[in-house]
């Protein structure tokens, strides 16, 4: 069920009324039937995937808080063996199999292993690593084991962040579902502004540019530099309102239940480099992986210089399969680690104050961004070389797109959000906009955005790129 | 309860504000709609409500850009309109065509298809969007807002809903900035420059392999023909030329069968010596230019008089 649905929206009020309506005793089991009902909206069978790792994870916490000395250690591997067991299979078997047939064709053999004709279980990677950080806590001693297993299955299943994040913790989530979640106008009110502001960047301007992108990257070689170019920046665009979009959507949906998700987009395209870029863009994973790989690893308290850019280099390649079973995702994370390793090695200070430098920085730091995001879009790393190179020779003419007026829209939609973004990264506390203290200017701000996503929102139900994570 | 109360109040309060502005803004957007001068929604409610032309042209933008109406209205004494609209189907000419016998008996309705007509296409039942700011004002065209599935029918009551992604599109329209698809040019939609320049990057006209026709289009085309022969008016039905024409296929076959057995005249010119491969009568490789167009519409009207189809004879529709 896709959050821009006419069914999620009768789903969502139809859930959060029962949800008020009911005791706290049965709460967490509404819940937890209409987060499987959210899921199995998709691809019903799936759902099997997932109780399967859920049975997995909530026994494995137990046994590891039983446990004593080398057991510990055994039951968190045997946890996740299989959370990375289901993801090699659904995720990677496919491309890692692909890969060794071209090395064994280039050695004369066949392959012997056959394809698996599988489609991946939405969201996998996002409800698979939430479900890793649970017996990573478990085994730290950070997080008592969670008995109750119904409660454990809705903290990997709870629908607003199932199937795109923000990936949680266990210390911030399992416990509100244990607190008692009463109606408050207030908080109802601030829940439904942010779903609306994620409605607005989804409809309004992801799904608009969206347009545009997909007629230049599906036919990129019969494209112009200029297309490409714009096609390129309407992606990052694109993909930042399509996902913190959605994150807006959960966060906002959890909210207005009560419950409190952690942040997850942080005005990204206003960062001054590419190490700030990754503390505001997908949060939850970034810190994900920081804990739980880079410390590890040993992360920047390493002796040596050389193994703190291994340790940058390894946590990006990973992210980059993360993201998907393609060379085109592992470039793009390498090339990200690359960035960094080259920011770190050049010492470039973390701020400034002078207003031009912070002009330039932003510049330099999003045109970097967006190199990285042709990676990212294309189908495969030729053609993302391809395009690079078009767009580096800056030839042909610029294609509007048709009908012409759908590119305009794409200009208003990011310049609308350009201004918006502006003013809260800058003026945080002026410009209030649905948090006015006027009623007056609240209430036209509510009845503007419903009124700009009805007459400029694109309302096919178009899907969330990350949901294929 | 008494914070329920609050928001609900609230609540109740944006949602008057939304009904009221949603039905004074979507008047205002009516009224600039109704003043359009050109484009597809003004051959949309030219059809729908105004048309008396003695020639009728049906299709999408190969009907648009082929049948140069202003030339059959000077060289056959009678007039003529071309209601093609771009990317459209028999999802939308049915509706449109069954609108039009409603008020009013053309002397010949030429109704152009392509090879591919019959297939199933999601596509089509999407554009049927085009139908939106005409809900509630005609059956035929409500029916056609249905087959569009999903939210449609609760969502079209919203009258923003209806004009969603069109503002810019009626804006210009209204400027009477463009003469193509107006009034003026008679809805011809001429088209300029040539295609031997360009290098087609694959054969648009490739057919799938997988075979699924659309049962609701077949049903419409027979429905329509059927309507179209009660009410003895001649019926035409085009195939306008391909650059590199088109090799037989199952929907063609189909086409080709279900207008034989209707007894309706079928005039392909997909493979048409005249146009295949002469690069500089098209714009791509399925839309010809105003040259290609002019050439076009004369073979159609030469045929035309020869077949007598204007004095009310001459067509197997007739006979």
């Amino acid at each position: 069920m896709l959050f821009n649905s006419i069914n999620f929206v009768i789903f969502f009020i139809v859930v959060t009324t029962l949800y008020f309506a009911l005791s706290q005793k049965y709460r967490w089991l509404l819940l937890l039937l209409a987060s499987c009902y959210f899921y199995m909206a998709f691809v019903p069978i799936y759902i099997i995937i997932l109780g399967f790792t859920i049975v997995v994870d909530y026994f494995a916490g137990i046994y590891i808080e039983n446990a004593k000395g080398a057991k510990r250690k055994l039951f968190l591997t045997t946890s996740l063996i299989a959370n990375i067991g289901v993801l090699c299979v659904f995720k990677y078997y496919n491309f890692l199999n692909e890969n060794l047939s071209i090395l064994l064709s280039h050695l004369g053999h066949g392959n012997p292993f056959p394809f698996l004709l599988i489609l991946l279980p939405i969201g996998l990677s996002f409800h698979t690593f939430q479900a890793m950080s649970y017996t990573i806590e478990v085994y730290r001693g950070n997080q008592p084991a969670e008995r109750n297993f119904g409660i454990y299955a809705l903290y990997v299943m709870f629908y607003p962040q199932l199937v795109a994040g923000p990936i949680e913790r266990p210390q911030n989530l399992l416990h509100q579902f244990y607190e008692k979640h009463e109606f408050s106008s207030e908080r109802v009110s601030s829940g439904l502004k942010q779903m609306m502001v994620g409605f607005l960047k989804k409809l309004v301007v992801a799904d608009r540019l969206s347009i545009y992108v997909d007629t230049i990257y599906s036919s990129s070689s019969s494209q112009s530099g200029k297309s490409l170019l714009v096609a390129t920046v309407f992606f990052a665009i694109q993909i930042y309102c399509d996902f913190s979009g959605y994150s807006d959507i959960a966060i906002g949906a959890a909210k207005v239940m009560g419950f409190d998700l952690m942040k997850n987009f942080n005005r990204p395209y206003f960062s001054l480099s590419i190490s700030e870029f990754w503390r505001r863009w997908h949060i939850s994973l970034s810190t994900w992986f920081k804990d739980y790989l880079y410390f590890p690893l040993g992360g920047s308290r390493v002796k040596s210089i050389s193994r703190r850019y291994f340790n940058l280099l390894v946590v990006f390649l990973i992210s980059g399969l993360w993201h998907g079973a393609n060379w085109t995702f592992v470039i793009w994370g390498a090339l990200n680690g690359f960035l960094l390793i080259i920011e770190s090695t050049l010492k470039i200070p973390f701020t400034t104050t002078s207003w031009w430098k912070r002009i330039i920085r932003t510049f330099i730091t999003f045109s970097l961004i967006c190199l990285t995001w042709v990676f990212f879009r294309a189908s495969t790393a030729s053609q993302a070389y391809d395009i690079v190179k078009k767009i580096i020779q800056f030839k042909g003419s610029l294609y509007f797109g048709n009908p012409k007026d759908h590119f305009l829209y794409s200009i208003a939609a990011i310049l609308f959000l350009l201004i918006i973004e502006f003013m809260r990264e800058y003026f945080p506390q002026k410009f209030k906009l649905f948090d006015n203290k006027s009623g007056i200017i609240r209430y036209a701000f509510y009845t503007l955005t419903i009124i700009t996503i009805l007459l400029f929102g694109v309302l096919d139900g178009g899907q969330f790129i990350y949901f294929q994570f | 309860m008494k914070e329920f109360k609050i928001f609900l109040s609230k609540a109740a309060v944006l949602l008057i504000i939304l009904i009221v502005s949603d039905v004074v803004i979507g008047f205002a957007i009516t009224y600039v709609f109704n003043k359009q001068k050109s484009g597809k929604y003004f051959i949309t409610t030219y059809a729908l409500k105004n048309t008396n032309q003695d020639i009728l042209v049906f299709g999408n933008s190969h009907a648009a850009q082929h049948f140069n109406t202003p030339l059959m209205a000077e060289k056959l004494k009678v007039s003529a309109f071309n209601f093609g609209v771009q990317g459209q189907s028999m999802l939308y000419y049915y509706p449109i065509i069954k609108s039009v016998l409603n008020y009013h008996k053309p002397k010949l309705i030429i109704m152009n298809l392509d090879c591919t007509e019959l297939s199933f296409n999601p596509t089509n039942y999407q554009r049927l969007s085009i139908f939106l700011p005409y809900f509630h004002q005609n059956k035929y065209v409500d029916s056609s807002i249905y087959l569009m599935g999903g939210g449609e029918k609760l969502e079209a009551w919203s009258s923003l809903y209806r004009y969603n992604s069109t503002i810019g599109y009626i804006l210009f329209n209204v400027s009477n900035k463009s003469e193509n698809k107006s009034y003026k040019s008679l809805g011809f939609d001429p088209q300029y420059g040539n295609f031997c320049q360009k290098i087609s990057m694959e054969n648009e006209n490739s057919i799938s392999k997988k075979i699924k026709f659309d049962e609701k289009i077949i049903q419409s085309l027979s429905s329509l023909i059927k309507d179209i022969q009660n009410a003895h008016i001649p019926l035409v039905v085009t195939t306008t030329p391909l650059l590199y024409g088109i090799k037989q296929n199952a929907y063609r076959d189909k086409l080709k069968l279900l207008l034989m057995n209707s007894k309706v005249d079928y005039w392909d010119y997909a493979n048409d010596e005249s146009f295949v491969n002469k690069c500089n009568l098209f714009i791509d490789q399925a839309h010809l230019n105003k040259e290609g167009a002019d050439v076009f519409t004369n073979m159609i009207m030469e045929r035309i008089i020869k077949s007598n189809i204007l004095n009310g004879s001459g067509t197997s529709a007739n006979k």
